[in-house]
């Protein structure tokens, strides 16, 4: 009975290939990638013994792999977006924690500043109120710079990352291109090099994590990669090079490019990327640039304001007052493709009119127009470039030098950045200008019980504010100012002369008198520091809607948003990716328990086939002891 | 999903559980700091309304400082006041006592320190510091004494020293000297008169007792040293003198080293004329300038190098030389032009009106001063530099009217103490007053006078005359400022005790007006609180007239206790103006309490960990942790393979 021998020691074989399946399985069950594999048995043909047939026994057919090829794609889109999530995420939440612990944040030395310039205009002759006024104003000042440089580290991190991304992009594609030449050369004929597979899956799916991939699989077996947008990584054997390039406006700044075959790099958008390269892009986009906008705004708008009132005053030496912050300038760049000699200048000069964006002019050779850098939108541009008619658009004077030519572009950025270029303008107590410049007086000769009211400069530019000047009352309803025109007067009338207004309290008569005369050295008066102690409220921002405190609120709360639901979202893409993960196990996931049940099966069935064995040997034994 | 991976089983417990952790972390956090909030990504809103109201109660802080330190400002200047109202009522009793009839020349002596007493007290409360080395009473300028003593009308100051201070213009007045001057000097006065008109007449009087009474037309005439040496003679003692008017200087000393009342009385034949404080030894001048009367002590200066000196703010301080006599402004104004540092001093100088106005021309801090400038008269037209508020003032005011605006809740302000010239200078402006006019010869004395309706008033200057067409038949009629009577006319038979009413006004004299008397109506520039002591100084320094003048003192004495009502009315407005500022700060501290407590409430619902819930979560949490930790270790166990 030689079949049974033979179909025992297929049966044998066959059970040996299966428990090697079984134990790759149980070596590989957290191997990251590895997909389960079965070994398919079939039988073998039967051999006609004319009262029919008798079979041969089992034969390894195949090794077959499990797995789902729709919850690949799957995968790699959620690989893509968590990869994209949990940068912008791990970024917003950085900026986030900066700007709300009080020790990095902004609102406590903003609020410090305001109390003692209160305290400045309770007691502004007080030498140590002016210190602390000084002291807080410099601690406001290197808070805004150290938050402005902690964004700019990021910006320098984000170089560094994409930069170091787009080489790990670069390395996994080659790997894909590698292992699709390998893959092509061993598929065809009888089953499919299943452990290269798992690889190249493996492979694509971190270069998913990076960029966010689509994936074609072609005839020969090859895998071809592509990002979200189409654009094409791998083909076959042959990849496409991404590298880095450095911002037309900002050279310190890089972003990303396609190598073309020619040499040439083309610039990839940061929207037609996702995956981990795309998240740095976006922050960087839509977190990092508007909080440093943000920042950059308060920054501006401050030491504007402050100055302009700072102006208007008297500081204790006698002195009209300067400025007290260094104003931190718009930063403008010209495009490095300009072909033009012009250079552009500009101040801020409306606080209302500035929103933050980032501004680019172009000249179409024979104007120029502004338009939102980020969004593309046009902005009313007016002016004429001259020094005495500038350009103005948001809120920016803008003044041309030389000549531009046709397709030159410039990019103008009020506030990006302004935050790390304010500083003190004075350091002497003595220089804070808390006293108006001019005083009034009812001479003590008048009749009348007059006394100057509110008295306050409406016009401090005007050159003859401190001219003394004197108002003499013709009658209780008439007066004259410097002895000029007479003026009707009635109860609670402002006079006003020479960029100074007042009222009066009390009744005046028929020849009082009420001296203005400049204020001098050493006053205490608070007239100046009275209002600029109240700044941080004042509706000077967004057309007069808005003061610096609601844009202090704005920045907390938009930073705050941005790391909270790109945080929302992650946990949200984690989800969805352990469920795909979980999908995935199902079907090509090693079970311990499910290969252990299929390893007692297949030992079981292999002793059957060793007793078999022995069977066939007995029997054959039983034949040679019956013919001795 | 009826198939799952060992692996897989694995990770999803391991994650499982240090998502757990990471919860339990975040409460624990919560916890250990209070707050749930713990960056603005806990609730991006609420932290940007957090920033908001944590600013708003920085804010409300800071007011609640700045009501506090106002408060003490205005509790130190009403308590100030308070003792300067019971100062005015002492001044007020002490007139009353000096006008009751027990009293004399002599006895009022007694009044007179303390009087002098409550001047000095008056000076240097009005000078009070601030308690932070800054004068309380200043205005804007408050790091310089506000209140500055008048030198050349204080007696006793040494020549040369005073300094006349304003900002930017001075007023350096030449004004008309008074037809009487009486003037209390230091011990030790050095005097001198001379006149070459014939018709020009002088008395002179040592602390009340006329010592010399003469013509000097004729400089032959004047027996002064000798009246002086008889007088001295007499006094037992009381008085001493050195020099004489015919070798050069005279002075006379009290032995009892207190001041002298000179008072001196000069006629030019038309009218009163001119007594001035001054010097004069060459008696040269041309009538109505014929005396000067030099306060103190020794002459430096002989006509022919009287000297001052100007500085003004940025330039070259320049000393002005009068070598020639100068007698009138213009001459003046000549002769400080053609100083040859005119040109660099940065000062230039004009003439207006019996003043002289200096102008500083260049930019700088600072201000023009003068000094020496009472070294030298002109012409016997005194030479007083004050500055303009203050041209007749005993106490100039160099501080400002600027009354600093205090924020004490989200726009309300509160002003801060006034300028000390409303205070202490600027006293009832305005005041409708009746006075005696001066050489009235009748009875006829004050007893009241009211402003009884403000509307029918019409500022200006009203006398009420009377004559006595037959004898016993007084009649009154008020004139206007033009001396033309009223329009219709207020006329009539005096009745002593009877209100004379007109224009919403009424007056009430007593006693026996003679013909020609007059009283005048007329709304009185503020006064200060130190020009009304010095008048009561003055008044008590006056000798007992002659019964028929008796009535000029008692109008004085109206006069002074009607000032003095004035002045204690003034204190007791200016007292309620700060009480009623101190009243609005305590509103606003209850309002700022409220409005604080409502902001932290808020904050605390905003930012504020609720324990209770954070405690029960952590329990909840830490429950989950360990199931989730006792199920991944039982599951651990659980492999086919242990039971091979």
């Amino acid at each position: 009975m030689p079949d049974i021998l033979a179909t025992s020691s297929s049966a044998l074989l066959a059970f040996q290939r299966t428990l090697s399946t079984i134990s790759h399985n149980v070596a590989n069950a957290s191997t990251e990638g590895y997909s389960r594999q079965r070994t398919e048995l079939s039988t073998r043909g039967g051999q006609n013994f004319g009262f029919g047939f008798i079979g041969s026994g089992v034969q390894t057919s195949n090794v077959q792999r499990l797995v789902d090829s729709f919850s690949f794609s799957r995968a790699l889109d959620s690989k893509a977006e968590i990869g994209r999530l949990a940068q912008i995420s791990a970024l917003s939440g950085r900026i986030d924690t900066t700007l709300s612990d009080s020790a990095t944040g902004l609102a406590s030395p903003f609020s410090n500043f305001f109390d003692s310039t209160q305290a400045v205009s309770t007691q502004p002759a007080s030498a140590a109120s002016r210190e602390q006024m000084l002291s807080d104003a410099r601690s406001l000042v290197n808070r805004f710079r150290s938050l402005d440089g902690e964004l700019k580290s990021m910006d320098a991190e984000i170089n560094q990352r994409i930069e170091s991304t787009v080489l790990q992009i670069n390395d996994l594609s080659a790997q894909v291109a590698k292992l699709n030449v390998e893959i092509a050369g061993q598929s065809g004929g009888n089953g499919e090099p299943n452990d290269l597979l798992d690889k190249r899956e493996l492979v694509v799916t971190q270069l998913a994590k990076l960029t966010g991939a689509v994936v074609q699989i072609q005839d020969d077996g090859a895998l071809n990669v592509f990002t979200p947008t189409g654009q094409a990584l791998v083909i076959g054997a042959t990849t496409a090079q991404l590298t880095t390039v450095a911002d037309p406006f900002r050279p310190e700044r890089r972003n990303v490019a396609m190598l073309t075959g020619s040499g040439n790099t083309l610039p990839v958008a940061a929207g037609s990327i996702s995956g981990e390269l795309g998240g740095l892009m976006e922050f960087r986009q839509t977190t990092l640039d508007p909080t440093s906008a943000r920042l950059g705004r308060i920054a501006a708008t401050l030491a504007f304001q402050f100055n302009q009132q700072h102006r208007a005053g008297m500081d204790l030496l006698g002195d009209m007052g300067g400025d007290f912050f260094t104003p931190p300038g718009p930063r403008i760049a010209s495009a490095n493709s300009n072909t033009g000699s012009a250079t552009l200048t500009g101040t801020l000069t409306d606080t209302t009119a500035l929103n933050g964006a980032d501004i680019e002019l172009r000249f179409d050779g024979t104007s120029f127009s502004a338009r939102d850098a980020v969004t593309g939108t046009a902005m009313t541009l007016t002016g004429t470039g001259t020094a005495l008619d500038p350009f103005v658009v948001g809120g920016m004077s803008i003044e041309v030098a030389g000549s531009a030519s046709a397709g030159d572009r410039f990019l103008i950025q009020p506030t990006i950045g302004a935050g790390g270029r304010i500083g003190m303008a004075i350091t002497d107590p003595n220089r804070i200008a808390a006293a108006l410049p001019v005083r009034g007086s009812a001479d003590l000769g008048n009749l009348g019980t007059g006394s100057i009211g509110n008295l306050s400069v409406s016009d401090a530019s005007n050159p003859t504010l401190r001219s003394p000047a004197v108002i003499d009352f013709i009658d209780a309803t008439t007066y004259t100012i410097d002895g000029g025109a007479p003026i009707t007067y009635a109860a609670g009338d402002t006079i006003t002369a020479n960029g100074w207004r007042l009222t009066l309290n009390g009744v005046p008569q028929a020849g009082d008198r009420f001296d203005i005369r400049t204020n001098v050295a050493g006053s205490s008066d608070n007239g100046n520091a009275r209002v600029f102690a109240l700044l941080d409220d004042a509706k000077i921002l967004d057309s007069g809607t808005t003061s610096m405190n609601n844009a202090l609120q704005g920045m907390t709360t938009a930073v705050g948003t941005s790391a909270r639901s790109s945080g929302q979202a992650l946990d949200a893409q984690t989800t969805i990716d352990t469920k795909i993960q979980g999908e995935r196990d199902s079907v090509s996931g090693v079970n311990l328990d499910e290969e252990a049940a299929n390893m007692l099966r297949f030992q079981q069935a292999y002793q059957a086939a060793s007793q078999m064995i022995g069977v066939a040997d007995t029997v054959f034994q039983s034949l040679l002891s019956a013919i001795r | 999903m009826n198939r799952v991976s060992t692996f897989g089983m694995q990770n999803a417990a391991i994650a499982a559980m240090t998502n757990q952790q990471a919860k339990i972390a975040r409460t624990q956090g919560q916890l250990a700091t209070g707050l749930k909030l713990n960056t603005a990504a806990d609730d991006p809103v609420a932290a940007g309304i957090a920033v908001a109201l944590d600013r708003a109660a920085a804010e409300n802080v800071r007011q609640g400082a700045n009501a506090n330190l106002l408060n003490n400002r205005l509790t130190l200047a009403e308590v100030t006041l308070a003792d300067v109202g019971s100062r005015v009522q002492r001044l007020r009793e002490l007139t009353i006592q000096a006008n009751g009839g027990i009293f004399n020349q002599d006895t009022r002596k007694s009044l007179l320190a303390e009087v002098r007493g409550q001047f000095d007290a008056l000076l240097a409360i009005g000078n009070m510091p601030d308690g932070q080395g800054r004068f309380l009473f200043a205005g804007s300028q408050d790091a310089t004494v506000p209140f500055l003593l008048n030198p050349s009308s204080l007696p006793g100051v040494p020549a040369g020293a005073a300094s006349y201070t304003t900002p930017d213009i001075l007023n350096f007045n030449f004004a008309t000297v008074p037809a009487i001057a009486t003037d209390s000097v230091a011990s030790g006065a050095y005097l001198q008169a001379a006149s070459t008109v014939a018709t020009d007449a002088f008395q002179f009087a040592i602390d009340g007792t006329v010592v010399s009474d003469q013509l000097v037309g004729n400089a032959t005439d004047v027996t002064l040293d000798a009246d002086i040496a008889t007088f001295i003679a007499a006094s037992g003692g009381a008085y001493t003198q050195s020099g004489s008017l015919a070798t050069g200087d005279l002075v006379i000393s009290r032995s009892d080293g207190q001041d002298l009342l000179i008072t001196t009385t000069f006629s030019d034949g038309v009218g009163s004329a001119a007594a001035a404080l001054g010097t004069t030894s060459d008696g040269t001048f041309a009538d109505p300038a014929f005396v000067g009367l030099h306060t103190g002590g020794t002459v430096a200066d002989t006509s022919a190098n009287r000297s001052f000196d100007i500085s003004g703010p940025g330039g070259t301080p320049m000393t002005v030389l009068l070598d020639t006599d100068v007698t009138d402004i213009n001459g003046l104004v000549t002769a400080i032009q053609g100083n040859p540092g005119y040109a660099t001093s940065g000062v230039t100088v004009a003439a207006s009106g019996a003043g002289l106005v200096f102008t500083a021309t260049l930019a700088g801090a600072g201000a023009i001063t003068i000094t020496g400038a009472d070294e030298f008269d002109v012409g016997g037209i005194a030479v007083a530099g004050t500055a303009p508020v203050a041209a007749t003032s005993i106490v100039s005011y160099v501080g400002d009217q600027t009354v600093r605006e205090i924020e004490v809740g989200a726009g309300n302000t509160i002003r801060d103490v006034d300028g000390g010239s409303e205070i202490f200078m600027r006293v009832g402006p305005g005041r409708v007053v009746a006075r005696a006019v001066a050489g009235n010869t009748g009875t006829g004395v004050l007893r009241s006078n009211t402003l009884t309706d403000p509307s029918q008033f019409v500022s200006g200057t009203y006398r009420i005359e009377f004559s006595e067409p037959t004898p016993g038949d007084i009649q009154y009629q008020v004139l206007d400022s033009s001396n033309a009577p009223l329009v219709p006319p207020v006329a009539g038979a005096y009745v002593p005790g009877q209100a004379i009413e007109f224009l919403g006004t009424q007056v009430t004299l007593i006693g026996t007006p003679a013909a020609g008397d007059a009283f005048t109506l007329a709304p009185q520039a503020g006064k200060s609180i130190f020009e009304t002591t010095q008048e009561l100084i003055t008044l008590l320094e006056m000798p007992d007239l002659p019964a028929s003048a008796k009535a000029d003192q008692q109008n004085a004495y109206y006069a002074m206790l009607d000032d003095l009502q004035a002045l204690g009315d003034h204190v007791t407005d200016v007292r309620a103006g700060f009480g009623g500022r101190m009243a609005l700060i305590d509103k606003s501290a209850e309002q700022r309490e409220s409005q604080l407590l409502a902001t932290r409430t808020t904050l605390s619902s905003l930012r504020d960990l609720d324990y209770a819930e954070a405690i029960a979560r952590l329990s909840q949490e830490t429950a989950t942790l360990d199931a989730a930790q006792q199920s991944y270790l039982r599951m651990q166990s659980l492999s086919l393979f242990d039971r091979l």
